[in-house]
């Protein structure tokens, strides 16, 4: 295997793969994880390209683990990131709150499956959207992105890095099984080109006790283990040192809103959507997979002369919630298009606030993609 | 045989002889005896009440699970300085 | 360090913070951190040298937040695996697990018996204290067989493990046992298992005065430091005792102590090997 992190060119590429190469371009250098369809193929490729690069992967006994040792190798101070899918996110949820709670930068990877519960491990769907917004304990914010190609299955893994070094935080990176399997071009840029951001540090020189209430910065600086810092690092309800504060219910009130300011205060950095929608009526509201089904039916029906646009949803936490309500301004109709019984479509209706009409259009066959022409008869029944 | 020390309990650190009580009993030499009065925290400290009779064996300082119990011996002279318990 | 003449020889490696502990009058904990800190001492080594690691329960509270040094305290049962990463990340400092019975075999079992297995170059001492003391007092899988706690108000109807056997059974490098009442013997233990090139497992029987001592009856903690004294038993002299001799006795000692690669140094030479070629 090649010691070059950046595998700089043009390729040919299964989408899990590409999310494993946009890791390492990023600076990804630890890897825990365990085997789950759809999504071992990130793990082996990892386990292949790391050792080179000087790099480890560890497979784990369990989906906990792994999230656990990516956490303890964050704070060692090396990027880190877990691929699983719907099970294993659901096994990792108390851990990702952990490092939601503790402000470790890491990047979690689901490509998502048929479920709920064991479901199809081979088959794609859209099911697990909500988890990570929700499916920790508590009050939180989390950052999720949806790629929707295999260019974007390395690009968004790799600003996936770049988002939880720059907050200190947890990263989704949501796929699924078709796009984890499927093969498409990807264009790698020279290592020089691509943005790589790392987190900031804690001074050198000092140690947790003796710089004033660090944990009060906004973003603050992480007293990475080895360096003399001897930080405290707890996800229990902690003060600006790092100290364990189980007692005030006051202290848990700042912890709780500084944990969600942290994100919230930077919506507009992180928040990214696409628009093909000038002037559009009727516009598809679509992310990850299924957004290429919008875009061929946006095609398909603008040659038949349906007054239609498409929206991607690139983030979809923090949710656009703006961007949405300034696109319903515009709109007459939003068509939430989602493999799955309607989960970012809730989202989408409230954030457009009644100013223009949004409705869900359930796919035919949840876990296939959608066909055009259903895409198209919703948009005619619409229309009329 | 008995060498001259200087021994030290920290009242903040101690969490009382009634609910703990190790060092008095893991002493071979019956150095301590529970203190009558409570202090303000409500507790009743060890009190060193034989300190001639130790031998510096330093099972006091290595059981206490508070670390509250230091046994100096007297040849330092700070200790030699000040005799008894301390509240640091 | 300088001391002054009423400070403890170990207050150095305390955080100023923290120099009060939450432990119950009496706990064996403290016994416990004090031979810990004396070990890395007589080393010569610091706590700087060191990340700890801790999970939830009375016994994960000891270097969490005293200890003046990287400590990382971690979800419930997951200590170990927390390790397993941050000894990927920093292979020349020596991570150290202080976690209790309930995190480290019930909840984290899975995670103790891979790491042992892995042979993974880590110090783990497992506060053995026979309950879950710091939720007051519900069985433990080491809760003695008909011992009444609060959540076997009938008895407790299932047999404890033997951690020392489980881990070494799971192929730990270096196995020993101690209890609270040897601290001189933790402290020659302890380094040991601090040197150890692999999974180093130290089970630690500590008393708990109030869940377990007084809640079952057993005693208050110098009762329970007697109980510890009395059913201690070397692992040299109970080679030639018999199972039925054994049976409510203590085996103290080193149990296993033996070479295996470790899992680090394996990667390590994996690592090296692709990047030459």
């Amino acid at each position: 295997m090649t010691k070059d992190a950046v595998l700089t060119g043009r390729h040919f590429m299964m989408g899990n793969i590409a999310c494993a190469e946009g890791a390492l371009a990023a600076g990804c250098r630890f890897a825990a994880g365990y085997p789950i369809t759809p999504a071992t193929e990130v793990a082996e490729r990892l386990a292949e390209r790391l050792p080179a690069v000087g790099g480890t992967f560890l497979q784990m006994e369990d989906e906990i683990a792994s999230i656990a040792a990516v956490i303890g190798a964050s704070w060692g101070g090396m990027k880190a990131m877990t691929a699983t899918s719907g099970p294993g996110i659901s096994l990792m949820l108390e851990n990702i709150g952990f490092a939601l709670g503790t402000e470790t930068p890491c990047v979690i990877v689901n490509v998502m499956r048929g479920g709920p519960t064991t479901g199809i491990p081979a088959v794609e769907l859209q099911g697990d959207v909500i988890q990570p917004r929700r499916g920790s304990h508590g009050d939180y914010q989390i950052i999720a992105l949806a790629p929707s190609s295999v260019q974007e299955a390395f690009d968004y893994t790799l600003e996936a890095f770049n988002l939880a070094e720059r907050f200190r935080t947890p990263v989704f990176v949501l796929t699924d099984a078709f796009l984890g399997h499927m093969r498409e071009e990807l264009i790698v840029p020279e290592a020089a080109q691509i943005p790589v951001v790392n987190r900031r540090l804690f001074p050198p020189d000092k140690d947790t006790e003796g710089l004033p209430g660090f944990l009060d910065e906004d973003v603050a600086p992480m007293p990475v283990f080895g360096r003399g810092h001897k930080a405290h690092v707890t996800s229990s309800c902690h003060d600006a040192y790092g100290r364990r504060n189980v007692i005030d219910a006051k202290a848990l009130d700042v912890f709780i809103r500084k944990l969600n300011d942290k994100i919230e205060k930077h919506r507009d950095e992180i928040v990214r959507v696409a628009s093909d929608a000038e002037g559009a009526e009727i516009v598809l509201v679509s992310y990850g997979s299924i957004l290429r089904c919008a875009q061929a039916a946006v095609e398909a029906g603008r040659a038949e002369g349906l007054p239609m646009g498409g929206f991607k949803l690139a983030t979809l936490w923090p949710f656009p919630d703006r961007e949405i309500a300034a696109l319903a301004g515009k709109a007459r109709h939003l068509i939430v298009l989602e493999n799955n019984l309607g989960q970012m479509f809730h989202y989408v209706q409230a954030a457009a606030a009644g100013r223009s009409h949004v409705s869900f259009l359930r796919p035919r066959v949840l876990g296939e993609l959608h066909e055009i022409e259903d895409i198209l008869k919703a948009v005619r029944e619409v229309r009329s | 045989m008995p060498k001259p020390v200087v021994i030290s309990i920290n009242e903040t650190l101690c969490k009382g002889a009634d609910g703990c009580g190790i060092c008095l009993a893991l002493c071979p030499k019956d150095v301590f005896k529970i203190a009558e009065r409570l202090t303000t925290r409500g507790i009743r400290l060890p009190v060193v009440e034989k300190v001639t009779a130790c031998t510096k064996c330093d099972n006091c300082v290595i059981y206490c699970p508070d670390m509250a119990i230091v046994v100096r011996l007297q040849e330092v002279p700070e200790a030699a300085a000040a005799v008894g318990r301390t509240t640091q | 360090m300088s001391l002054t003449a009423f400070e403890h020889p170990l207050a150095g490696y305390i955080r100023p913070s923290a120099k009060t502990t939450a432990n119950c009058p009496g706990c064996g904990n403290g016994i416990l951190a004090q031979s810990i800190l004396r070990a890395i001492e007589e080393l010569g080594l610091t706590l700087d040298d060191f990340v700890f690691v801790s999970g939830i329960g009375c016994a994960a509270w000891i270097p969490s937040p005293s200890f003046y040094a990287d400590v990382l305290h971690t979800t419930h049962g997951r200590p170990i695996a927390f390790g397993v990463g941050i000894k990927a990340a920093l292979p020349n400092k020596r991570v150290m697990v202080i976690s209790g019975d309930g995190d480290l075999t019930a909840i984290g079992g899975n995670h103790l018996i891979h790491a042992a297995r892995r042979n993974i170059a880590m110090t783990v001492f497992c506060v053995n204290n026979g309950i879950y003391g710091m939720t007051g007092g519900q069985v433990a899988p080491t809760t003695p067989l008909g011992l009444t706690t609060v959540t076997t108000p009938f008895g407790n109807a299932e047999n404890p493990f033997d951690i020392s056997e489980l881990v070494k059974g799971a192929g730990a490098s270096f196995v020993a046992r101690w209890t609270t009442y040897h601290p001189r013997q933790l402290v020659k233990t302890a380094k040991k298992a601090i040197q150890k090139k692999g999974f180093a497992f130290v089970e630690v029987l500590s008393q708990c005065p109030v869940e377990f001592g007084r809640k079952t009856g057993i005693g208050n903690a110098v009762q329970m430091l007697e109980w510890y004294k009395t059913r201690s038993v070397s692992v040299i002299r109970a080679k030639d005792m018999s199972p039925e001799e054994l049976r409510d006795k203590i085996v103290v000692g080193e149990l296993v102590d033996i070479e295996k690669p470790e899992l680090m140094e394996t990667l390590a030479k994996i690592r090296d090997k692709a990047m030459a070629s």
